[in-house]
């Protein structure tokens, strides 16, 4: 595999851990934008430890989710109290505050940045095994009690409530795991790119998550797989001209999508369609056999 | 209508993302190797974005260097083509072209930004691959002998002045402003802290600033009777202005500024207010070298009249100019079965390198750091004057 792609694809597998991160707070109704905040922190964690300490990679990703958790939680308890517009924009606020201390952090490289993070040879490879055991997990999350609940506060809070669950801890589990995401998302981007500064964890980066997540589709967690490599090819593979032009493109496309098709390029109709056309082919087969 | 417009977009995205690849194979080709027929250098450049304005004419001094070597014969030969790649200001960006080129290049030019330069310089030095770009002193060992400076250390060369010109005019409190987004300008913070003895605090420009008043103003509060721009052209212009206007200063002789802080827009945007002001410069706008002379009438053509000020424009030229050197003296080949070891030669070759001719006089590497003449000017009357600080 060449560097180039090996980058290519490592940030590819970042961008779908952030976006999955954003989609667990969707998922239970949630407008939060902080996943970037704690990309940062995850990120930061896993240099800091990386450079400093020499810890390999998997320990770093480690406390990357013990970071992810614990700066995940702390906010948690305050958002578990406001929802809509409130959560949108005490969310987004998170990005500038942890840029500013990081900023102001000396042993971090304040605004010189963390440079010196080790090479990890098989990064790829490390990325796709962390895909699939994070894939996984969400996947299994969202087919849970606790992602049927999150479904419900998503639908209705009031009538969730009612049917009694517990919208403020839901929220909270929300928000938690959406961190630990991030963090981890963080940590492997920190591996990849090999030098952070506080300005890479900006509102540029969100919005290319936002509109991963949009393009790709907001309601299952598979159409971040096919909208994060698609786009960000645009910036990696695309001739200069094109490439001058992603922000405009990456909007274009948001605009497009949300207004023809809300759901995204991947729908939960399609992925039923996906799931009962193998479900009949299994069938046909077992039937065949028989 | 609508389902057709989803399949419509998802194959437009597709055949993109297709195209993307087969580009990808071309530009792996094209970028990083070095053609039997044509040596094709790869040079970073921060093209668009913030730092446009010496980015381009960087990227424009490569591109006529590599002409008027290719109209004396080429490097033994061989045509050279200079390949731009745009890091629009951003060491992701950066590293992201270093790790398409580093399976091929035999050699990577650039990139002006220090930020971006700082971000390559490691994977430059685990790959073994030559580069020049915009380093301070602590890069170029850290990391040696990969990577030369294209220019002088400005860490060192801002302290020099300001302590010459501290205490030539007696000043005894000074307020440095600095762009927090440049890890060169950071590095002369603390290197100011620690080494100038009426340092009172540094005041944060960051790149972009529109409205450098309530910075003026944070500054005057400090107390200062000196003040150093250690900012871009556009803030510190900015900045200056507003240290003059608000009374801050009495006479431009109290403001001095860093070589990146010079430059025709400093005194477009600065006006009166930049009489008297101080500075330095990486190479002299009025050197009466013939290929100086020649280069400045190409650029002033290229360029709606304007005079090349910035120091990147004779780096660059300086860094193909050295290239040709190199490659003539080592008997370069390209031959990607030599890629490691002739990538080993050139980046010993240029870390301590003979004298070269360039565009203005003579220059050489020493341990990385470009040895080169770095004049002290004030303005007069408009204009940009040669002086000894006294």
């Amino acid at each position: 595999m060449s560097s180039g792609l090996a980058y290519f694809i490592t940030l590819v597998i970042v961008y779908i851990l952030v976006v999955w991160g954003a989609l667990i707070p969707f998922r239970a109704g949630l407008l939060y934008n902080g996943t970037v905040y704690v990309m940062a922190i995850g990120g930061y964690t896993a240099g800091f430890l990386s450079k400093t300490f020499g810890l390999n990679f998997w320990l770093c990703i480690i406390a990357a989710i013990i970071t992810g958790l614990i700066f995940g939680f702390i906010p948690a308890l305050g958002f578990a109290r406001t929802n809509g517009i409130v959560t949108a924009i005490s969310s987004m606020a998170l990005i500038f505050i942890i840029q500013s201390i990081i900023k102001n952090i000396d042993f971090l490289g304040g605004t010189r940045g963390l440079r010196g993070i080790a090479k990890v040879p098989a990064l790829p490879w490390f990325a796709i095994i962390i895909l699939i055991i994070f894939g996984a997990f969400l996947y299994r999350l969202f087919n849970s009690r606790i992602g049927r609940a999150w479904e419900a506060i998503a639908t209705d809070p009031q009538m969730a409530q009612t049917l009694g669950v517990d919208t403020r801890k839901m929220t909270v589990i929300a928000l938690t795991l959406s961190s630990v995401f991030a963090a981890v998302g963080g940590a492997v981007f920190a591996f990849n790119i090999r030098v952070i500064y506080p300005g890479t964890f900006s509102f540029t980066f969100l919005l290319n998550v936002m509109t991963m997540l949009f393009v790709g589709g907001r309601f299952t967690q598979w159409g971040v797989i096919i909208s994060a490599p698609l786009l960000w090819s645009i910036n990696v593979y695309m001739p200069e001209a094109v490439q001058k032009l992603s922000n405009y493109i990456f909007a274009g496309l948001l605009i497009i999508v949300l207004m023809l098709r809300p759901e995204g390029l991947v729908t939960r109709k399609m992925i039923l369609s996906v799931k009962n056309f193998f479900k009949g082919l299994f069938k046909k087969k077992a039937r065949e056999t028989v | 209508m609508k389902k057709v417009l989803a399949i419509v977009i998802a194959v437009m995205m597709l055949s993109s993302l297709m195209a993307g690849f087969a580009f990808a194979a071309e530009d792996g080709a094209e970028g990083g190797a070095v053609a039997v027929t044509e040596w094709e250098i790869p040079v970073l450049s921060a093209i668009t974005g913030p730092v446009s304005f010496v980015g381009e004419p960087a990227i424009w001094a490569a591109n006529y260097a590599a002409e008027k070597i290719n109209e004396a014969g080429g490097i033994e030969g061989v045509p050279v083509k200079i390949v731009p790649y745009d890091t629009e200001f951003d060491p992701q960006k950066g590293m992201q072209y270093i790790t398409q080129l580093q399976d091929t290049a035999l050699f990577i030019g650039g990139c002006v930004a220090a930020p971006v330069c700082e971000a390559e310089a490691q994977v430059l030095y685990e790959e073994h691959i030559p580069n020049i770009g915009s380093y301070v002193s602590s890069a170029l060992d850290e990391y040696a002998p990969y990577i030369c400076a294209y220019m002088g250390d400005s860490e060192i060369l801002d302290l020099e002045l300001c302590k010459e010109w501290m205490a030539a005019k007696g000043y005894e409190k000074l307020v440095m402003f600095y762009s927090p987004d440049d890890t060169a300008q950071a590095a002369t913070v603390d290197r100011f802290a620690q080494e100038v003895p009426e340092y009172l605090g540094a005041v944060e420009v960051p790149t972009g600033t529109i409205d450098c008043g309530p910075l003026a103003v944070q500054a005057m509060n400090m107390g200062a009777d000196a003040f150093w721009l250690g900012c871009r052209t556009e803030e510190a212009s900015k900045v200056c202005k507003e240290l003059v206007e608000r009374g801050a200063v009495e006479s431009g002789e109290q403001i001095c500024a860093t070589f990146s802080a010079m430059g025709a827009g400093f005194l477009e945007i600065a006006g009166e207010t930049a009489e008297g002001t101080y500075a330095y410069n990486m190479l002299d706008v009025n050197c009466p070298d013939e290929t100086w002379q020649e280069l400045s009438e190409a650029y002033k053509a290229d360029h709606n009249g304007d005079a090349p000020t910035y120091p990147p424009i004779q780096g660059f030229y300086n860094m193909i100019v050295a290239l040709k050197a190199c490659f003539e003296d080592l008997g370069i080949t390209g031959d990607p079965a030599v890629l490691q070891e002739e990538r080993e030669a050139i980046a010993e070759w240029l870390n301590n390198s003979p004298e070269i001719e360039g565009c203005q006089g003579t220059f050489s590497w020493v341990n990385g750091v470009m040895q080169i003449e770095a004049p002290v000017v004030q303005v007069q009357d408009g204009n940009y004057v040669v002086v000894t600080m006294e």
